[in-house]
């Protein structure tokens, strides 16, 4: 009685984890991951940091308060990967860096977020430079964070809030988002109001990140 | 309302709860021996995740080291009972076309309870229970959490070696299985509705003390 209560225990037990969980659909994608050169070949670029590049290495401008936002920005995007897709940190050496993250002028002063909006008070710019092949990158990406001033004047807290914002917007782009979404829910939305990833944003870049590049990354 | 799988996990629970009920109450509780065991060796696992997004990959375990300690009661003749915590660290990679990379490292501990069955010429065979913890940091898969703990079973097959020095530190090899279901809340958010069968093995050395004879 016994043993055939063991063996049938054991049988039970091993019969009944047998299935496999199916894979979930992905809908959802946005068709910005990538950008085309409009050339005579149709050429396709895409960009992402291969597995063997890991950990990008950021570099932020030493004043104000872009350590914070560069460190948090990367945090964001890590956190978006189930599988360790990326891995991001923050370094003290420019020349030793992928990104390198600077002030364009004025550097905003460092103040807790205000939660009134102001999207337009701050902007960013992300450039690549391309080797003459334009199959891999020459150098590090630069990202420039800068206030503007040309609409309604902002609070320094909704300033600090819209850095926020662009400062993952610019990073995503530095990771191979290269362009635009046409959604505001998304933060890679050309002028973002989103505060984070939206769930777009993350297959997007997940899907990304399992992708075959073109563009290969500039050396070491 | 129970769905099949709930259902079929209460069905286990439940039969193991009655083999233990006939078996775990000793004839002469007086007779009962208590010894330790300590049990080293390593263990392989498979896939805790299989996914798809472009091309298919895993997420697995390295082979990694086991560490176990028992704690045996001998019941009536020719049975024992146990009470195990089996700790695993180990690294984790993402195998896909092209490579295997590292994404991080998790440690699983599990608490079993056991019944071993004695036969002769030293051999025994332990069917368990228990249940299952991985603890990691809060990033990847386990982003959310590690889900709490996970139901387990085991079966394993233990033979002691029959030599004079041996027999004094009750060393035994042991051939060890276990199977549970893996999935994180961060899984769940992701999509994946159930969980995936995780099945690893091991191979271990174990000494004991206390106890006298084996029953």
């Amino acid at each position: 009685m016994t043993p055939r209560c063991a063996a049938a225990l054991a049988g039970a037990l091993v019969l009944g984890a047998c299935n496999d969980p199916a894979i979930p659909s992905r809908l959802g994608v946005n068709p910005f991951a990538d950008t085309v050169i409009i050339a005579a070949d149709t050429t396709v670029t895409l960009f992402r940091w291969p597995a063997t590049r890991l950990p990008v290495r950021f570099w932020a401008d030493p004043r104000g308060n872009m350590r914070f936002l560069v460190e948090r920005a990367v945090a964001v995007w890590q956190y978006q990967f189930l599988y360790g897709e990326l891995r991001g940190v923050v370094v003290s050496d420019s020349t030793a860096a992928d990104v390198l993250v600077r002030w364009r002028d004025s550097v905003p002063p460092d103040v807790p977020p205000d939660t009134i909006p102001a999207p337009n008070s701050c902007g960013g710019i992300t450039t690549f430079d391309y080797d003459s092949s334009g199959l891999a990158l020459a150098g590090p990406v630069h990202i420039s964070l800068t206030v503007l001033t040309g609409g309604s004047p902002a609070s320094p807290g909704q300033l600090q809030a819209c850095m926020r914002r662009v400062s993952i917007h610019e990073l995503g782009h530095s990771l191979g988002l290269l362009r635009h979404s046409l959604f505001d829910g998304d933060i890679m939305y050309g002028s973002p109001i989103a505060d984070y990833p939206s769930v777009y944003d993350r297959r997007t870049v997940e899907m990304l990140y399992h992708s075959q590049p073109t563009v290969q990354p500039p050396p070491q | 309302m129970l769905d099949g799988r709930t259902a079929g996990r209460a069905g286990v629970t439940a039969l193991l709860v009655a083999c233990l009920g006939l078996i775990a109450i000793p004839s002469d509780p007086l007779s009962a021996q208590v010894s330790v065991h300590v049990a080293a060796g390593v263990r392989y696992s498979s896939a805790l995740v299989h996914d798809s997004v472009v091309t298919p990959f895993d997420l697995k375990p390295t082979l990694a080291p086991a560490l176990l300690v028992s704690v045996r009661d001998g019941l009536r003749p020719g049975w024992s009972a146990d009470v195990t915590l089996d700790v695993a660290p180990s690294g984790l990679r993402r195998q896909e076309t092209g490579g295997s990379f590292d994404v991080g490292s998790f440690t699983a501990i599990a608490v079993t309870v056991g019944l071993r069955r004695h036969f002769g010429a030293g051999a025994s065979a332990r069917v368990g229970v228990g249940g299952l913890r991985y603890a990691a940091s809060q990033s990847g898969v386990f982003r959310e959490g590690s889900g709490g703990i996970i139901p387990l079973g085991t079966v394993a097959a233990t033979y002691a070696l029959p030599l004079s020095f041996a027999r004094r530190r009750q060393m035994e090899i042991e051939a060890r299985y276990d199977v549970h279901q893996f999935i994180t809340p961060a899984l769940r958010t992701e999509g994946f509705r159930s969980g995936r069968p995780v099945h690893r093995m091991a191979i271990l050395l174990r000494i004991g003390w206390g106890g006298g004879t084996t029953p």
